[in-house]
């Protein structure tokens, strides 16, 4: 059985007059320790799906089981504690709280984890030991990004689920955290999804679900995933 | 085709997109502006009330009253010093009643046109004397209705002035001379009755009084001024002024008049009574010689009484004497009857040897004696036993009944002669001798002869030998004669003693028959004497009656000399009394009042000033807050249409048309608020406030002032204030760069604070709390102002406490810590101190301090002075203490001190010389000691000897006593029913009547409260939106991590509750602050108010500031769970 299972998963907005279906009976599954890219053009349902995936959206009907619980029955509460126990999410605009040196924001995530790793070696690992009393205004997009994921990460969760993690960054940056994301995959065997516009990236995946208009069109299982460090765009 | 004003659209969608932005603005506007309406107009629709009250209800506005009664003449005399003016004069009078046990003093008062008019709230009015409309606090007071009786306890000798005593309720009324309402404790005015103050008023017809003077002179000046405005005022005092003219002369007419006609009076009265006089004393003169008289009569009847008892006794002693003689006699003859009586007796026993009787041996023996017989006589001497008896009876009957009696006795004289011869036989020896010896014997002599010769022995001797001695019974014969011999002996012896007896007898009868005479004369010199006697006796008895009588007369006589002594004695004295209280009636004194000698009004006017300061006050904080919340709402809304703005300008909209959109949105929130407060504020608050001074109160119709500039000044206000803040907001936004405004903004930095340096104090902190306070220093500005909502809110707060704090306390510290005592006593000043001593020697009273009290004046504001007779008693009931040191002060000779507000308000200080000025207008200087604290009233202390070396001698007309709480109400009675005591005022009763006056801020607190309370949420709420929607991705991700939503709701409330907090202390310390500056404002000249802020009012208002944040955070909670983190991290900033 599969670690993540998306089964018939529909979301539909209801806006008085129209009817928007984001996701419509998506199906598919991902494997514990994989790195999954998501591509598709905008309005897909692509971040719909990684919403629900990270419950922080419900499902309007199907079923998503993640280890063999079905997070689209888990009440407020449940899903709360899901997302504090299971989930790292990284977000296009790093959404780091402006007020928290990098170091204080990462101790923020974690002050409500039980098995969180400390936060001083996480932001060595991201490569930011002298950052580590900076404000958020005070770093570059990139830095702020890696911020944002060592602060999922420090939540030692079980799946690290980024939307458009380079989407402000320029390529080298995007890069480097790509490269991160990777590496935390790799070396922690976390499941990553990532989701991205550049179907470039897609080659270092392990499996790759193409979205078009709300379904999965096509999902491509990668024997041999590049590493980012040979994949040039 | 005129195309639609897109950036109006772009307004109105700005309203819909946000409508609680525009709401919390609309709100500030509309509190700002029925803060500064509603308060203001509350004051000015207070005083249009009363000023239309007393217009529709015709209420004087000057009021002269003279001690001595006013004239027709003054009414006129008045009338002619301006032509605008109206004078009637009117009657009133206080009586008691006696109304459910309870002595009540009722005013009656007169209607007439012309006098001050009434609302009839419900029955008619008076018909007639005997019909009385009253006040509606009686009925209810004393449980009375319409219909019932009530009855006048009318002053011995002022029958004459009043037409009727027993009245009867036919309505119920509302004056205006009382405003404040009769419900409460407070009186009507003074009263020289009872305890001294007027229960209720009532108004019955002119009819009803019987005086020929006015109580009173009512004034009312043309005019239409507002009552108490300037010019009013100024009008009033001008016509004062011009009664106070011609007050000297018409005072000093009429007192001539009065003095003339009582002086007429009284001459009427003494000619009248020293006829009366006369009369009587002539009348007691006749009686005085009518007793003279009747003193000698007496005198001459008693003399002649004793004359005759003189001679009484004197016959009466003769009568004794008479009586003992004729005893004598009748004893003597008694004795000579014994005597006769045994000599009968004996000569009885004598007879019956003979068979006879005294009776028959007297007709034996006048038959002897040839005496001439009766009938009877005859009768008796005829045997009884002899046959022919009844015809010897018979013929003797037919002898003496035909006459013959003599014929008889001589025939039977003669025959005895011939019977005696023819009974001697003829035969017998000398015969012949014999028979000439019996014819011989003179018949008529015979008795004698034949007696004398029987008695002689040789007589019988002779007859012896007469017998012849042959004859054969000779010696018989010798016998008989011998035993004749011997009967004739023994008859004569007989006859003898019969004579005797007879003569006895004779003698008996005639000294019986003098006996009786004597008796006789006797009784009828007794009877005459008992006559006398009785005469005598009843004459003594008349004498006695008539002493008596007389007596009486003189005592009479004597008494009504007394009388008549004494009461022309009492005549001349009262004459001489009541011509002295002529000289004695005082010089008269007018009081000329005008409204604002009405405790009444003047209580009203002040709490309308009250209400005012409080209007100019309140509002600032209003608006300010609304400024400060604008500021903050604004730039949060500014800085949310940034790229709105960039995206105008960008299209070439210039920053007047841009600027347009927020003028046009700041401008409706305003107007809506604006237009609900205007009205609130003019029709709801003023009512309400009005309504909450009906509790003091009693005005029937509430008037509304129509003052509309001041709502229009209030909507301008808001609008300077709330759109002021947009615009200024906006200002600094438009002027920036379109390529800054389309770029977005950077959020605002995260900054290590200055605390952080310290690392000991910030490791401490909990993450959360670091977070909290970097917030708080991040955002400043939205802070500070926030700060600043909170503090107005809580200052306005605290300060409506102060208010009532103040006021509650100022009180009871007057009568806790200054003035201690339980009662005030007036007491008649025209009596000697021992007198007044006597009224208060009761044991319960624990302390007295006798002053004398006085009005005086010191510029144009009055206040007391109060002299002291005995200063070293002064501290047990009055603290002199200075008002800063608080150390005791002394009075000094010829020095003076004052209370502290009359020192604050004409800013006097120790060692300054001030002038006063007594009711004559005197003037006096003294120099001040000493400023002590006090709270209520404004008073000058002085000592007995300052008063009498300045003004008149020291005289006690108020005692302030200290009372047994048990005994106060008993002690209290007494009192009340000394003549000497004028009033008793009881510090309960007036703390009563005081707390509700200044209880009626209440009201104002509560709209304090509810307004404030309003602020309190528009700012707490705004700032938790602006905190909540500048932070909303902050949250989102928060959430995305995984923070449970009590997590999130401390994370973001911290931050709320310290600035709440924050505020509050601020707040507190400012409304402290700014409570003091109210209650000087709102403090009236009368009173100074204690700035003394209860720990309960700052819990309270703690309390409150708790609660709305409670209630705010509520709110936040649920509006942070709604937070949508799809939604807010969707989108860049
Ligand atoms: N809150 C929402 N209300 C209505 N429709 C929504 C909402 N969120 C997403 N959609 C619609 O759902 C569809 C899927 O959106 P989604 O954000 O998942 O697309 P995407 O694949 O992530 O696109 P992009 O690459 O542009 O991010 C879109 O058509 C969008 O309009
Ligand atoms: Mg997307």
């Amino acid at each position: 059985m599969a670690y993540i299972e998306f089964e018939k998963v529909s979301k539909v907005y209801d806006m008085g007059e129209v009817k928007i279906t984001a996701l419509d009976e998506t199906s598919f599954k991902i494997d514990e320790g994989e790195l999954v890219v998501i591509l598709g053009p905008s309005g897909a349902g692509k971040t719909t799906c990684l919403n629900i995936l990270g419950g922080m959206d419900s499902a309007t009907s199907g079923k998503v089981i993640v280890n063999g619980k079905e997070i689209t029955s888990y009440n407020e509460k449940e899903l709360i504690k899901y997302r504090r126990n299971d989930i790292g999410f990284v977000f296009q605009f790093y959404n780091l709280i402006q007020n928290l040196t990098a170091l204080e924001n990462v101790e923020l995530s974690v002050q409500i984890c039980d098995n969180y790793i400390e936060p001083v070696k996480v932001l060595k690992d991201v490569g930011l030991e002298n950052r580590m009393n900076n404000f958020p205004s005070q770093l570059s997009g990139g830095e702020q990004q890696r911020v944002a994921i060592a602060r999922s990460l420090a939540k030692n969760p079980r799946m690290l689920l980024c939307d458009e993690p380079t989407g402000a960054l320029d390529y080298k940056t995007g890069k480097q955290i790509l490269k991160l994301l990777e590496k935390t995959a790799r070396e922690k065997k976390m499941t990553v999804v990532i989701i991205t516009h550049n179907s470039a990236i897609s080659q270092m995946a392990d499996k790759v679900i193409k979205f078009k208009n709300g379904k999965q069109e096509e999902i491509i299982i990668n024997e041999n995933p590049k590493s980012i460090d040979e994949i040039e765009w | 085709m005129k195309l639609k004003n897109r950036i109006v659209t772009l307004s109105l969608r700005e309203i819909k997109k946000n409508i609680k932005r525009f709401a919390s603005l609309a709100i500030l506007s509309f509190l700002g502006v029925t803060i500064f309406v509603g308060i203001k107009l509350a004051s000015e629709d207070m005083l249009a009330t009363l000023d239309t009250y007393y217009d529709d209800n015709n209420m004087y506005d000057i009021r002269i009253i003279s001690t001595l009664g006013l004239t027709k003449n003054d009414v006129n005399e008045i009338k002619m010093l301006d032509d605008r003016l109206t004078v009637y004069g009117s009657h009133s009078k206080d009586f008691i009643i006696k109304s459910n046990d309870e002595n009540v003093i009722l005013k009656i008062m007169e209607i007439s046109n012309e006098n001050t008019g009434f609302i009839l709230n419900e029955g008619r009015l008076p018909k007639n004397k005997d019909e009385i409309v009253v006040e509606s606090a009686m009925l209810i007071k004393n449980s009375l209705k319409i219909g019932d009786t009530i009855f006048l306890d009318i002053e011995d000798g002022e029958e004459e002035n009043f037409k009727s005593n027993e009245l009867t309720i036919v309505g119920r009324i509302t004056s205006p001379e009382y405003l404040i309402n009769g419900n409460g404790s407070s009186g009507r005015g003074s009263s020289s009755l009872g305890n001294g103050k007027v229960d209720f008023y009532s108004y019955t017809v002119s009819d009803f009084f019987n005086i020929d003077y006015y109580t009173e002179i009512n004034v009312n000046v043309n005019n239409n001024y507002k009552t108490n405005s300037q010019e009013y005022n100024e009008l009033i005092d001008e016509v004062k002024s011009k009664i106070e003219k011609i007050e000297e002369e018409r005072k000093k007419q009429h007192y001539n008049e009065i003095v003339k006609e009582e002086n007429k009076k009284i001459d009427e009265k003494e000619e009248e009574y020293l006829n009366e006089f006369n009369n009587a004393k002539k009348e007691l003169e006749s009686a005085h010689t009518m007793l003279l008289n009747g003193y000698e009569e007496i005198y001459a009847s008693e003399s002649s009484l004793n004359a005759l008892k003189n001679q009484l006794d004197n016959s009466k002693e003769e009568i004794k004497r008479n009586e003992d003689m004729l005893k004598n006699a009748s004893s003597q003859l008694n004795a000579s009857k014994e005597q006769l009586e045994s000599a009968i007796n004996d000569i009885n026993n004598e007879l019956s040897k003979y068979n006879l009787d005294y009776e028959n041996a007297l007709v034996i023996k006048k038959v002897i004696e040839g005496v001439s017989l009766t009938k009877e006589e005859v009768i008796s001497l005829i045997p009884k036993d002899i046959k022919i008896y009844d015809n010897v009876i018979n013929v003797i009957d037919y002898i003496y009944d035909n006459g013959y009696s003599e014929a008889v006795g001589k025939l039977i004289n003669g025959i005895n002669k011939e019977l005696i011869i023819s009974l001697i036989p003829k035969e017998i020896e000398n015969y012949d001798k014999i028979v000439d010896y019996i014819k011989d014997i003179d018949i008529s002599k015979l008795r004698k002869k034949v007696i004398n010769y029987l008695l002689d022995s040789k007589n019988i001797e002779k007859v012896k030998s007469l017998v012849p001695k042959d004859i054969p019974k000779y010696n018989n014969i010798i016998d008989v004669i011998d035993k004749c011999k011997l009967t004739v002996d023994r008859a004569l012896e007989l006859f003898n003693g019969i004579d005797k007896i007879q003569e006895g007898y004779e003698k008996y009868i005639e000294g019986l028959k003098e006996l009786n005479y004597g008796n006789y004369q006797l009784e009828n010199g007794k009877k005459e004497y008992e006559e006398y006697l009785n005469y005598y006796s009843s004459a003594i008895y008349q004498l006695e009656n008539g002493k008596k009588e007389y007596e009486e007369n003189l005592n009479k006589y004597n008494k009504n000399l007394e009388e008549y002594n004494t009461r022309k004695f009492d005549f001349e004295e009262n004459i001489k009394n009541a011509r002295e209280k002529i000289n004695n009636i005082e010089y008269p004194k007018w009081y000329i009042y005008n409204r604002l000698d009405d405790s009444d009004y003047v209580s009203f006017l002040s709490s309308i000033e009250s209400i005012e300061n409080v209007s100019l006050i309140f509002p600032v904080v209003f608006f300010g807050v609304a400024i400060f919340i604008s500021l903050i709402s604004m730039s949060r809304m500014a800085f949310e249409n940034r790229s709105e703005i960039g995206t105008l300008k960008s299209l070439g909209f210039n920053n007047n048309e841009i600027r347009f959109k927020y003028v046009v949105y700041s401008l409706l929130a305003t107007l809506v608020g604006a237009a609900l407060g205007a009205t609130v504020g003019y029709f709801l608050l003023p009512r309400i406030i009005f309504n909450t001074y009906g509790i003091l109160f009693e005005i029937p119709v509430f008037i509304y002032s129509s003052d509309i500039i001041q709502v229009f000044i209030g909507i301008i206000l808001s609008m300077l204030c709330i759109c002021g803040a947009t615009i200024f907001t906006i200002n600094s936004l438009i002027k920036e760069k379109t390529t800054i405004l389309l770029r977005p903004k950077a959020p605002l930095k995260g900054k290590k604070i200055l605390l952080e340096r310290i690392k000991g104090v910030w490791n401490r902190f909990s993450f959360s709390n670091k977070v909290t306070i970097r917030n708080i220093f991040r955002y400043k500005k939205r802070v500070c102002m926030t700060i600043l909502g909170i503090v107005g809110c809580t200052a306005v707060l605290l300060s409506g406490y102060a208010i009532r704090d103040s006021v509650v306390n100022l009180v009871a510290t007057h009568f806790e810590e200054i003035f201690r005592y339980d009662d005030s006593v007036y007491v008649n000043d025209k009596i000697s101190k021992e007198e007044v001593d006597k009224i208060f020697a009761s044991s319960s009273i624990k302390e007295k301090l006798y002053t004398s009290v006085q009005t005086v004046k010191f510029k144009s504001s009055e206040l007391e002075l109060i002299a002291f007779y005995d200063e070293s008693k002064l501290s047990k009931i009055i603290t002199l203490k200075d008002k800063s040191s608080e150390e005791e002060l002394k009075l000094q000779d010829n020095k003076i001190i004052v209370t502290s507000k009359f020192a604050k308000v004409h800013k006097i200080n120790v060692n300054d010389i001030i002038e006063i000025s007594d009711v004559n207008n005197k003037k006096y200087s003294f120099e001040v000691s000493g400023i002590a604290q006090n709270y209520l009233g404004n008073f000058i202390f002085m000592n007995r000897k300052t008063y009498e070396d300045n003004f008149e001698k020291y005289k006690t007309n108020m005692v302030y006593l200290k009372i047994d709480e048990k005994e106060e109400e008993k002690i209290i009675s007494e009192l009340l029913e000394n003549t000497n005591v004028l009033g008793v005022s009881s510090t309960s009763d007036t703390l009563e009547r005081l707390n509700g006056i200044f209880g009626s801020l209440d009201t104002i607190v509560l709209i304090l409260v509810i307004f404030s309370g309003a602020l309190a949420f528009v700012v707490l709420y705004n700032l938790s939106y602006i905190n909540i929607s500048e932070r909303q991705r902050e949250i989102a991700t928060l959430k995305v991590l995984g923070f449970y939503p009590k997590e999130i709701d401390s994370y973001i409330l911290k931050e709320e509750i310290i600035i709440t907090i924050l505020g509050v202390i601020l707040g507190i310390i400012v409304g402290t602050w700014f409570g003091g500056i109210i209650v000087e404002t709102v403090e009236i000249d009368m009173a100074q108010f204690i700035k003394k802020i209860t720990l309960a009012s700052y819990i309270k208002t703690i309390l409150f500031m708790i609660l709305f944040t409670v209630i705010v955070n509520i709110r936040v909670h649920f509006v942070l769970k709604k937070i949508n983190m799809i939604e807010s991290l969707k989108s860049v900033e």
